[in-house]
């Protein structure tokens, strides 16, 4: 029943970090306990066996077996540690799996195992109400010391990278050696205690080393679900802080098209202003014609709308939130971007061409981040350009259908362009080739492209500008 | 009877070509609107303003360009410099550059006027300040 009940409660637990590590192949942590305790599911199995041996022959094949999922289960937590501690000794453990093997091996090799050189009897005992067989009489056999010498290995490795790992003084550090470091040892000396007293006939019961491994894994899933649930809570705050960085560098860019912003709004003003003054003199000169009076107002409205559509325009860029995906037409978010841009574009003296193929299939996005995306990209185009006489600096935007299923906006300018090799350092957080900025920009568009399933990066043109490329699914 | 002025206006922004045409024309100048230098630049040929209001920023030739076409003219066409980016520097290059006035959109029409009947009366430099 105790062995029944443990590898069903270990194969549970294995099938919870199995599903953990499948969701997230880099937790390795949670592999190595899906090993381990699939392992002590069937070291309890093999318990059961030499507990339920009806002779000295079947008592030594499960012992023989028993050394097989045994060599997993130490391997599995020796795998664990390193990964959970980070501190282990590697010849340490490299020690431990190999003498493990060896001793596996030796079993395979002589009968009827490794510990025994002939079992001669065996004894039927009481135990948790049901009659079990236990070694009557044996010979032992000197290669269990093996087993003996690679148990006192385990433990010098763990109490090592316990220590070490305790030295580093973080609080999360030593939560971790008391849990799992304390956790190992007691189980250690639990189990090498009651193998060898059984081993060497001073306890009357059965080699149990599984239950107080089940004890153990639940201080390792313990301490798994507390590294999953902190590993969320920095998600967050991650994604958190990505998002007001991204913010602060949306409000950096349009901070650097204020000049141009204000240029784009003095425009429907300078026309609601004329048109007024224009209709005051008409009516003031008694010459006013209604249906040209009706013009003009039509066109103050107009202009007007187009104030309100530029303020609403940046008010979308200015907002901070959370990130809301929908369908965007990549055109019209070109084309919005260059409204936008577009006063800073005449007076830096960039001349545009919009090269879009139509129609392209909608992609999923948030438009306020794959507008600051394009609008860093058109600014930095703008910036490489700057030491070209006025005239010569060109920026084309580019969109097209890409392989199945992607689509690609390219940003292309006539500047001076990188060397290859710096391209990708473009990409690094707080590399800049510029004499002011922080250099986090292109750094913080990837970020977003990322978000997007997509990919940016930047390539040299054939007569040596840039271009930098956003892939994004449809 | 008085000879009636005869204005171009220069600006690549249609809403505002329009609106600043009709202010002239209620003003009762004589008005040609253009959107872009060069067919200014063609249109002059055939009749020459007595007055060019100038959009500092446009797309292909800018205005301090057209500004150095006016001034090579014999004689000089005198220039009214618009513009809604303003920046010192750019003032400072216009004036220099022959413009009789440099004002910053949105624009009060008397400014605008008393700017071309100044440039109509004497070819002389005046300045709006902020």
């Amino acid at each position: 029943m105790l062995s029944t009940g443990v590898a069903g409660a270990a194969l549970t637990l294995a099938l919870v970090h199995g599903i953990l590590w499948l969701l997230d192949r880099r937790n390795l942590a949670s592999l190595a306990f899906c090993v381990l305790a699939v392992s002590v599911a069937a070291m309890a199995f093999t318990e059961l066996g030499m507990m339920h041996a009806a002779s000295p022959a079947q008592y030594g094949q499960w012992v023989r077996w028993f050394h097989l999922p045994n060599y997993f289960a130490i391997a599995g937590l020796v795998a664990f540690i390193h990964l959970q501690f980070g501190t282990g000794r590697p010849w340490l453990a490299a020690a431990i799996i190999a003498l493990r093997s060896l001793l596996v091996i030796t079993n395979f090799l002589v009968a009827p195992n490794v510990n025994w050189r002939e079992i001669v009897a065996l004894e039927r005992i009481p135990f948790l109400g049901e009659e079990i067989s236990v070694i009557g009489k044996a010979v032992a056999r000197p290669t269990a010391w093996l087993g003996m010498a690679a148990s006192l290995l385990l433990v010098a490795y763990v109490v090592d990278a316990s220590l070490r790992l305790w030295q580093r003084g973080d609080r999360e550090a030593r939560r971790k050696v008391l849990i799992i470091g304390g956790g190992v040892l007691a189980f250690l000396v639990l189990a090498i205690a009651q193998s060898q007293l059984v081993v060497w006939q001073v306890l009357r019961m059965p080699v149990l080393v599984t239950p107080p491994f089940l004890i153990l894994m639940l201080a390792m899933t313990y301490q798994l679900c507390r590294d999953i649930v902190e590993s969320a809570r920095r998600s967050r705050e991650a994604q958190l802080q990505r998002r007001q960085l991204a913010h602060l560098s949306r409000v950096s860019v349009l901070g650097q098209l204020s000049g141009g912003i204000v240029h784009e709004l003095r425009q429907p003003l300078t026309a609601i202003l004329s048109n007024a003054q224009a209709a005051q003199h008409f009516l003031a000169n008694k010459n006013a014609d209604p249906q040209l009076l009706g013009e003009i107002l039509q066109d103050i409205v107009a202009a007007d709308q187009r104030a309100v559509e530029i303020i609403r325009r940046l008010q979308t860029l200015f907002r901070r939130g959370e990130s809301s995906f929908e369908a965007l037409d990549v055109n019209g978010l070109a084309r919005d971007v260059l409204r936008i841009v577009n006063s800073d574009l005449v007076v830096r003296g960039v001349q545009v061409a919009m090269d879009l193929e139509e129609p392209l299939a909608p992609i999923e996005g948030d438009r306020v981040e794959l507008q600051q995306v394009l609008l860093n990209l058109v600014m930095n185009a703008c910036e490489a350009m700057a030491e070209l006489p006025e005239g010569e600096r060109r920026l084309v935007i580019r969109t097209r259908a890409g392989e199945a299923g992607q689509l690609q906006i390219s940003v292309e300018d006539n500047g001076p362009g990188f060397p290859a090799e710096q391209y990708e350092r473009l990409f690094e957080p707080f590399y800049t080739t510029k004499q002011q900025g922080l250099g986090l920009g292109l750094s913080i568009c990837r970020t977003i492209v990322r978000s997007h399933r997509g990919r940016l990066w930047g390539s040299s043109t054939a007569d040596r500008g840039a271009v930098f490329h956003v892939l994004l699914p449809t | 009877m008085a000879v009636v002025a005869y204005i171009a206006v220069l600006d690549d922004e249609e809403p505002v070509r329009k609106a600043l045409g009709r202010l002239l024309r209620a003003s009762g100048l004589e008005v040609e609107c253009y959107a872009g230098a060069r067919e200014f630049l063609d249109g002059s040929a055939h009749r020459r303003p007595d007055c060019v209001v100038l959009d500092l920023h446009m797309p292909g030739m800018s205005g301090l360009q057209v500004l150095a076409e006016l001034r090579r003219k014999v004689p000089p066409v005198p220039a009214v410099v618009i513009t809604a980016h303003d920046a010192p520097e750019t003032r400072e290059q216009c004036l220099a550059a022959g413009a009789v006035a440099y004002l910053r959109k949105p624009l009060d029409g008397s400014v605008l006027l008393d700017a071309i009947s100044a440039s109509l009366r004497t070819p002389r430099t005046t300045e709006n300040h902020p």
